[in-house]
Order: C-alpha cells, then sequence, then structure tokens
C-alpha cells in the first residue's frame, strides 16, 4: 500500500476510493491489478456488493521472501480489522478460545 | 535526434517491460526494450531432483504457469530418453490446447481490443446495424438487436453514473482510433462475451491439472491423472464429457466470435498491415504430439528466414538437432556477468546490475539467437511455417480470415500482410482456431485409447549415473519456449529456460542486432507523442509477458502517467 506514513501503519479503503483514480494502459498480462480486477467484475455484472481492502504500508519493497517486521507486527491489527468488518455485514467470525500462533510457510525450517 | 519517450509500468515494484523510443517527424526513429526484473529460478533449481524442476519453473509466472511445466518435464525426459504413454502424451496436449485458446481469447478482447475500439463512441451506435452487420459475418446466435441493445444499455448505465469502469484507460477520441460506432458496439458485446469463454477454457485446465493456474497433474515420465471409468474421483466418462462440452462451446466462440472479428478490425485498420513487420525470419517448434517419441506432430514447426515462406526448414523431432544445435544466447547488453554468446546447457545466470545504459547494457532479458540470427516467435511464427508446409487447418482458417478482411477492405489480401502488427493478431487467432479443432480432435483420441482398455499414464525410469543433456521445447501461446537441463548423478548440474518473450523482447546482441521488439517499431508512425498509442499497439501485438511482480496499491496518489516525453 503506497501512502503517506509510517511502515506497519493500515489504511483502509472501500470501493469508491479503490477506483477513483482511473486505471492506466497496461502492456503485459501482468500488469492489470485489484483496480482493473474490480472494475472488470463490475462490468461484467459480478462485482462484490461490499469491498473493503485492508492494506499495510510497506518496511520495504524488494525482491525476497517474507514480511518486512513492521508488516509482521501489523498482522493482529488487519486480521481484527477483517473480523470487524465480519462483524459489522452481519456474519461475525468465531473467535478461538486460544488463538493460533502466527505461521507463515515461509518461516517454517 | 527526435523526442525521447518512454513507456514504464511505474505502479509496479520491479517492473516488467519498459520501451524506449525516439521519434522523429511523426515516426518511430529507434528503440529499445528493456525487462526490467530478475529472473532467478535457473539458480534456485541447482542441485535439486530433476523430477521437481517443473513445480518450481511453473514459478517463472503467473499467466503461463502450464507451459513451464510442460517445457520442463519434457526437458528432463528428453535427458533421459524417457517415452511417456500416449495417455499422458493427449492429455498433455488437451491442456496444452485448452490453455492456449484461454490465453489467446484474454489476449485479443481483453487487453488489446482497447488499442483499436473506441467504446465511448459505441454509445452512439445504431444496435439494429450493428446485430445485421454481425449477423452477415457469422451465424453467432448471441449477435442479436436485443444483446447490442442490452449491452449498450450496460455502457450507457455506467456512462451516466459519471465513469467508464473498467474501459477509462484507453484512448479514447485519439486521432487514430476509427472504427464505427456499430462495430465499436459489438467489439464492446464480444469483450464480455469472451469474459465467459475464456474461463470454459480454463476450466478445461483446471479439470484435468487439478487447479489452474500452477497445474498439478504432471509426472517426469507421464501424468498424475488416474483412469477409472468406475471411480468418481478419477478421470472417467462423466469428466471427459464435462471437457467435451467446454470444448464444444469455446470452438463456437472462436471459429464464430473471434476469427470474423479479427478479419473485421484488420480490415478497417488495414494501413497496420504495413507496419510493425520487425524481424521477419521466425522460428516455431512442433507440439501436440501423436506418438510417445515426439515424431509426429498436429502443429508444425521449423525456420522462415528474411520472410520468405520458400525458406522453410522444418523442425519435426523432440530430438531435433537442428534446434538443439543453433540456439545460443547474448549477454553483450544485458545486466548479466561478462559479455558472452553461449549455448543455454552452457550459460549461467550471475546478475550484474548497472544503470540503464542504452548504449551498454539495458536489460534484464537475454538475447536469444538461432544460427546468429534474431528470430521473431509468436503465433505468427507458426502460423507462417503452417502455411508454408500446407497444413490443412492453418491453410484453411488463415485463407478464411485473408478472403473476410479483404472482402470488407475491398483488397486482395495475400499471405505477405501478415507479417505486420495486425497480422500478428490475425494469426493469433488462425492459430486458436487451429486449436479449437486440434483439441477436440486430441480429446476423441484420447476418449478412444481408455476406449481400447488402455489406462496407462506413467513410464517407470531410473536415473543413470554420470552426466546426461536433455532440452524440452513446446510452442507456447507466446511463441517457442525450451528448457535445458544437465544433469549429473540425478541432481540438476544446471539449467535454462529460454523464453518466448526472451526472444521477442531481447535487446541487441554483440552484433548489434535488435530483437524483434525494436525492430519492429522503428518506422511506426506517432501521431501524438504524449499518447503514443500506436507505440502500444505494436507492442501489445506480441502479446508481451514479463515476469510477475508483487502488486503495490496506490489508491490515494494520483497514478503517475506510465508514459514519459523527454524533447
Amino acid at each position: 500500500m503506497t501512502s503517506a506514513g509510517t511502515p506497519g501503519e493500515l489504511r483502509l479503503y472501500r470501493r469508491d476510493e479503490i477506483v477513483r483514480t482511473p486505471p492506466q494502459p497496461r502492456l503485459s498480462p501482468h500488469d492489470p491489478g485489484l483496480k482493473e480486477a474490480l472494475l472488470t467484475t463490475e462490468f461484467a455484472g459480478t462485482g462484490p456488493r461490499e469491498v473493503l481492502l485492508v492494506g499495510v504500508i510497506p518496511g520495504e519493497v524488494r525482491t525476497s521472501v517474507g514480511l518486512s517486521p513492521a508488516v509482521r507486527s501489523a498482522v493482529p491489527a488487519a486480521v481484527a480489522e477483517v473480523v470487524r468488518e465480519l462483524d459489522r455485514l452481519g456474519v461475525p467470525a468465531r473467535v478461538r478460545a486460544v488463538p493460533l500462533p502466527l505461521d507463515p510457510w515461509w518461516e517454517r525450517a | 535526434m527526435g523526442k525521447r519517450i518512454t513507456v514504464d509500468p511505474i505502479t509496479r515494484i520491479e517492473g516488467h517491460l519498459r520501451i524506449d523510443v525516439e521519434v522523429d517527424g511523426g515516426k518511430v526513429s529507434n528503440s529499445w526494450s528493456s525487462g526490467q526484473m530478475f529472473r532467478g529460478i535457473e539458480e534456485i533449481l541447482k542441485g535439486r531432483d530433476p523430477r521437481d524442476a517443473w513445480i518450481f519453473t511453473q514459478r517463472f509466472c503467473g499467466v503461463c504457469t502450464t507451459v513451464h511445466a510442460i517445457a520442463s518435464v519434457r526437458a528432463v525426459e528428453n535427458a533421459l530418453g524417457v517415452e511417456i504413454p500416449i495417455n499422458a502424451q493427449y492429455i498433455r496436449n488437451v491442456i496444452i490446447a485448452a490453455h492456449a485458446m484461454h490465453d489467446h481469447i484474454v489476449h485479443f478482447y481483453h487487453l488489446s481490443a482497447l488499442d483499436w475500439v473506441d467504446v465511448v463512441s459505441a454509445l452512439k451506435a445504431d444496435p439494429a446495424k450493428a446485430s445485421a452487420l454481425a449477423e452477415s459475418l457469422s451465424p453467432w446466435p448471441r449477435n442479436s438487436k436485443r444483446e447490442m441493445e442490452a449491452v449498450q444499455a450496460k455502457l450507457k448505465s455506467f456512462v451516466a453514473g459519471g465513469q467508464l469502469g473498467i474501459f477509462t484507460n484507453g484512448y479514447w477520441g485519439h486521432p487514430a482510433m476509427r472504427l464505427s460506432p456499430e462495430v465499436n458496439l459489438l467489439a464492446v458485446a464480444h469483450y464480455l462475451q469472451a469474459l465467459e469463454y475464456q474461463q470454459k477454457a480454463n476450466k478445461v485446465v483446471a479439470i484435468l491439472g487439478s487447479k489452474t493456474p500452477n497445474i498439478q497433474n504432471l509426472a517426469v515420465g507421464g501424468v498424475a491423472n488416474a483412469i477409472n471409468l468406475d471411480n468418481q474421483a478419477a478421470l472417467n466418462m462423466e469428466k471427459l464429457y464435462m471437457i467435451k462440452d467446454l470444448l464444444d462451446e469455446v470452438a463456437g466462440f472462436i471459429q464464430q466470435v473471434y476469427l470474423p472479428d479479427v478479419a473485421a478490425v484488420g480490415a478497417m485498420y488495414a494501413e497496420w498491415l504495413g507496419y510493425g513487420a520487425g524481424v521477419t525470419n521466425y522460428l516455431a517448434v512442433p507440439d501436440m504430439p501423436l506418438d510417445s517419441k515426439g515424431t509426429q506432430f498436429d502443429l508444425p514447426g521449423g525456420t522462415i528466414m528474411g520472410g520468405d515462406l520458400s525458406t522453410l526448414k522444418l523442425i519435426d523431432s523432440f530430438q531435433e538437432p537442428y534446434f538443439r544445435d543453433n540456439v545460443t544466447e547474448s549477454i553483450a547488453h544485458a545486466w548479466y556477468d561478462g559479455d558472452w554468446d553461449k549455448h543455454p546447457w552452457d550459460e549461467d545466470t550471475v546478475p550484474k546490475y548497472t544503470d540503464f545504459d542504452a548504449e551498454k547494457k539495458y536489460s534484464w532479458v537475454k538475447a536469444p539467437r538461432f544460427g546468429g540470427k534474431p528470430m521473431q516467435v509468436g503465433p505468427l511464427a507458426q502460423v507462417l511455417v503452417g502455411y508454408a508446409a500446407g497444413h490443412p487447418i492453418i491453410k484453411k482458417y488463415a485463407d478464411q480470415v485473408l478472403t473476410t478482411a479483404g472482402a470488407i477492405a475491398k483488397a486482395k489480401l495475400g499471405p505477405g500482410v501478415l507479417h505486420s502488427t495486425l497480422g500478428r493478431h490475425a494469426a493469433r487467432a488462425i492459430r486458436c482456431a487451429t486449436f479449437s479443432e486440434l483439441a477436440l480432435k486430441h480429446w476423441g483420441l484420447l476418449a478412444a485409447n481408455i476406449g481400447k482398455g488402455d489406462h496407462t499414464i506413467f513410464t517407470p525410469f531410473t536415473f543413470p549415473a554420470g552426466e546426461q543433456r536433455g532440452f524440452g521445447f513446446h510452442e507456447a501461446p507466446r511463441g517457442v519456449l525450451s528448457h535445458w537441463v544437465v544433469i549429473r548423478d540425478g541432481k540438476i548440474a544446471n539449467y535454462q529456460a529460454v523464453v518466448p518473450s526472451t526472444w521477442n523482447a531481447g535487446p541487441r546482441d554483440e552484433k548489434g542486432q535488435k530483437g524483434p521488439y525494436e525492430a519492429s517499431l522503428v518506422g511506426n508512425p506517432v501521431a501524438d507523442a504524449e499518447k503514443p498509442l500506436e507505440v502500444l499497439r505494436t507492442i501489445h501485438s506480441f502479446d508481451p509477458c514479463l515476469a510477475c511482480a508483487i502488486h503495490t496499491v496506490d489508491v490515494e496518489g494520483n497514478e503517475l502517467s506510465r508514459v514519459k516525453t523527454l524533447a
């Protein structure tokens, strides 16, 4: 998520904010991103009714595996935002009595 | 020196493809193609089990995953001399055909049609006229006046809502746009229908491959699709007929919509049959093998030099020395350590980045050469090879497109016009139509062979001690793909993939010969340097595909224009 702020800070966006600026001409099938996917499904009549993008400002952006420490520590807060949104939509998440530890596959030995 | 224009996808990290052109007097006078991303999977493969390589190589890309799986298992089978069961060959072939049809449909309608189609103009169309025009070109049942009215109403409601949605990224009203409102409306209707049919083609890949992207059903030595007509969990009659129904539907769309649409667009932009030829040496490899060894094929491969179809030299086996001995890659202008020109088995991939310097090194893409010459790869190469060789299906559809386009343009069009920007689009449609027949043929061959009671899907093998070298090729949607492997004592000692977009998007070589993208741009018109639509048209016609990067989303900033013009 490109935004002014400190790495690890959350940014939440709704549909209108995501599509506010028009998409640019693309060269390759790899170029289309979230905005294009959203607009294409809308034109085809199959777009989602509810859109919430939960983003995190990255610590560093380069070729490597894994998350920067700032983004990694933001994961619980990002999950909490998703849970809050589900609550708002009337489909509350069931919370585990004992939360599982964060266990990304790329950190396993 | 004229104006320098850079087209660079700035919204993605690492970047993909950067195109620099110099424009002088309304025409491109010089150009550079630069891959902006390093691909290091070859290094990761060293020391690993060759049976696992295809799983890794699929991750080169998020679009063409299947193709790297196919080329990789073929390379290892070639090194070990493994012949796969004919069922495995047919199952792979149906996947190859379905993937290609999905990919070609998406490329034309969703990634490049907007270079030619002015969506805003479709609002002014008369739906009855659009329907009548479509029905004069094709028996497709979804070209009715009602269908056209519904699409136009949808478009109107989008515009009334103050936005054009996905279509806002086009260069509307650009002086180089020139279809009638009716043709534009028809194109928008087919854009929507194409979304459905590309999905149906991709479903076939998922049914046989267990999922897509990144199929799971391959193995060095065959496939992992258990065949058992009495078992719900295996490949049975129900699944076979699910596949056939999907292939039938997709074939209808390709033959009755895609093919006539390409002919119509080609006819209405006939001057683009004169731009964008570039490198007219062509290279294609045979595919859709009909035997276990790979000596008989349903799609032809070979070389054509200097645009002269009489120079055709066929490549007709998985063991072909003409292919094996002639491929090299040059890093004279690529960001790798050294200055060599080597055969893929002897290459290394040691990155050495030194900023963009058009005179020295300016790309992550190496420059592949065939017998020292740059080659254009892709559907056009395969169609020209097929046309020259008298391939009946390719010739049938090529003549059909040329006749239809000629009738609309009121001109006589021969295969010579295919050496062009629009010729590449036409060739892709011709190849796609060829696949629409071959997919069903190979489905039939598979069903008939299973019907004989042959359920074999795998040939066991062992790794001999010492060193073996192998190569595997596949005619992927973007052209010739080859994987090269050196195995030592059962482990990968070296691995190289020479991919289609490397052939086409590669930089100059040590002799200064331009790659196909670069050569094709020289002489292109550019009406408005701030909106170089014509450059995008020619680059898009190659169906560029440089590997994936992570997408970062910029919601707050105005996305910077990716087109930079320097006086």
